[in-house]
């Protein structure tokens, strides 16, 4: 994405590419059909009724299946189309994303090794490490839309190879198949508390205008010194009480008091009950939010692999309140299933050159989207892993899909105005691995 | 691939007019998807260009296709009139038959009783 009116989206190109491949496959059918029915017996037999005739026939239906302006010329253009906009995407993918300004001051270090050595080694040794961290760093971006074919090719586990490739939720570890919800400690899944935190936000008395502005809360809700989810109540102006809950990311790689460290995150990923899910139940509790309620789940990261879990959770969607939509922004979801006939939407908003999106080692489809499962496909190489997966890159390019023309964009729009529109009071919570007292 | 097998002329004119509303979808299905595209740039704008002669040759091969159905139902009207004149002579030639073997009946038995009358 450059300037503030111009959108190269690779994804939608890698999308429109495939639809004219299919295109161009479909011409070539209709016209291997067409030429053939220029042979029909049917044809030929009667010709002798009228052989003039048969012939201008015959000729009128081969001019349309191979003639210069035919079905066979029209799936050659479309087939060029498409390999052209493959290669559009190819050169972004390969040549363009390539970490160079990465690897340049890597080779320039190289260089220099042996003087830089003799003169100061321990400066030397730091300025290589750094070097070398950042370019190990842009190549995990540079190869991650890549993940799930390299793991289908190459994961040692034989059952994790399966899994992938049948689009089955992550269950085993990819090196040995080991299952990987009994790993998950006792710490990370039987507790879980909120308490209500004293964080009023700048935005509470607002419903969030857009899906851009809704994670740019769960980015304030991020930077918070504690682990922070908000539950903010819209009522309509038909005075209908509707719910939007924010749930944040993972906050450190190291073990913390709360669910969003990594380990809380290992757990969401493979376990659909967590520490994190029971504290939002809590929250909901706490919020007094009535059974059976309106609810829409908005989440980065961990906080929309959570949403997705207690989606497909029929005691909390159904049970307890409903989950219209879920929107999850940098999240690895596209295994995770909602609740059969809940009704809930999902939408996920999906950077390919975030690694995180793609740890469950499962990639959303390309083409043949549906209103109730709808992928967002964006490619936004930061070179850094960090950067490539923040709430607020996600945010910025999630603001282009209010201008989207995209008609099942245009839907999830229009199902969440009622979650957009009225005034609004939100309580944030802090949440805690230990149990409530 | 599926060939398509049709067993009369008229049935290939109307497989090519529904060959030809297909192509129309596909047509109409690509500009569709190029128009949820979320993309605007220079590229965007050349493609789209390239997009819109595209889809004025999808509206040209369902021409073609319906101008190939309309000579099949010609020939096909053709065969049909040239089948029933042939016919018609047929039945002429079968009634002239019939008629000159009942002529020639007739003259037998004539003939017989004619042959019979001066016999003793």
């Amino acid at each position: 994405m450059s300037g503030t009116t111009e959108i190269v989206d690779y994804e939608e190109l890698a999308r429109m590419s495939s639809v004219w491949g299919e295109a161009a496959a479909a011409v070539a059918r209709i016209g291997f059909q067409v030429a053939a029915l220029a042979s029909s017996s049917d044809l030929l037999v009667n010709a002798m009724f009228d052989p003039m005739g048969a012939t201008r026939a015959e000729a009128d239906i081969l001019r349309a299946a191979v003639g210069p302006h035919g079905l066979a010329a029209l799936s050659a253009g479309l087939g060029v189309d498409a390999i052209l906009l493959k290669a559009v995407v190819a050169k972004e993918q390969y040549v363009d994303d390539l970490p160079f300004g990465q690897v340049a001051a890597l080779e320039q270090w190289l260089v220099a090794l042996p003087i830089e050595l003799a003169l100061d080694p321990a400066h030397t040794l730091r300025d290589g490490t750094r070097d070398t961290s950042a370019v190990a760093n842009a190549i995990v971006g540079y190869a991650a839309p890549h993940t799930q074919t390299l793991l289908e090719l190459f994961a040692p586990s034989l059952r994790f190879r399966f899994d992938t490739a049948a689009h089955r939720p992550l269950s085993v570890d990819p090196v040995f198949g080991v299952p990987l919800a009994p790993l998950v400690p006792n710490s990370e899944r039987i507790g879980g508390s909120v308490s209500i935190s004293r964080y009023a936000p700048a935005w509470g008395s607002r419903p969030a205008p857009s899906i851009g502005s809704m994670l740019d809360r769960v980015g304030d809700l991020e930077d918070q010194p504690a682990a922070s989810i908000a539950v903010q109540r819209v009522v309509g102006r038909d005075g209908t009480q509707r719910y939007v809950v924010e749930l944040s990311g993972m906050r450190r790689m190291a073990n913390t008091a709360d669910p969003e460290d990594l380990l809380g995150s290992g757990a969401a990923v493979v376990r659909t009950t967590t520490n994190y899910t029971t504290c939002v139940r809590e929250a909901i509790d706490a919020a007094l939010v009535p059974l059976g309620a309106q609810v829409v789940l908005v989440g980065h990261s961990e906080g929309g692999i959570v949403a997705m879990d207690l989606a497909g959770d029929p005691t909390f969607n159904g049970g307890r309140v409903r989950v219209q939509q879920v929107v999850a922004a940098g999240s690895p979801i596209s295994s995770k299933p909602v609740v059969e006939g809940s009704g809930t939407r999902v939408l996920s908003i999906e950077n390919v050159n975030d690694i995180v999106t793609h740890l469950d080692a499962a990639d959303p489809p390309v083409s043949r989207q549906s209103l109730d499962r709808l992928t967002y496909r964006f490619a936004d190489d930061e070179h850094d892993i960090v950067g490539s997966h923040s709430v607020s890159l996600y945010a910025r390019h999630a603001a282009a899909l209010s201008a989207s023309p995209n008609p099942l964009v245009i839907r999830v729009r229009a199902g969440l105005r009622p979650f957009m529109e009225g005034s609004a009071t939100t309580t944030v919570f802090t949440l805690h691995d230990r149990l409530t007292p | 691939m599926v060939v398509v097998v049709v067993s009369s002329i008229d049935e290939i004119a109307v497989e090519l007019g529904q060959r030809a509303t297909q192509v129309e979808l596909a047509g109409s299905q690509l500009v569709q998807a190029a128009a949820e595209a979320i993309w605007t740039s220079i590229a965007a704008d050349a493609f789209r260009a390239r997009l819109a002669r595209r889809h004025q040759q999808f509206g040209a091969v369902a021409d073609l296709l319906r101008s190939a159905a309309h000579a099949v139902a010609r020939y096909s009207s053709e065969v049909d009139a040239e089948r029933a004149r042939l016919r018609r002579l047929e039945l002429a030639a079968e009634h002239a038959v019939i008629r000159g073997a009942a002529d020639l009946g007739n003259l037998g038995g004539l003939a017989h009783g004619f042959i019979g009358g001066i016999h003793p």
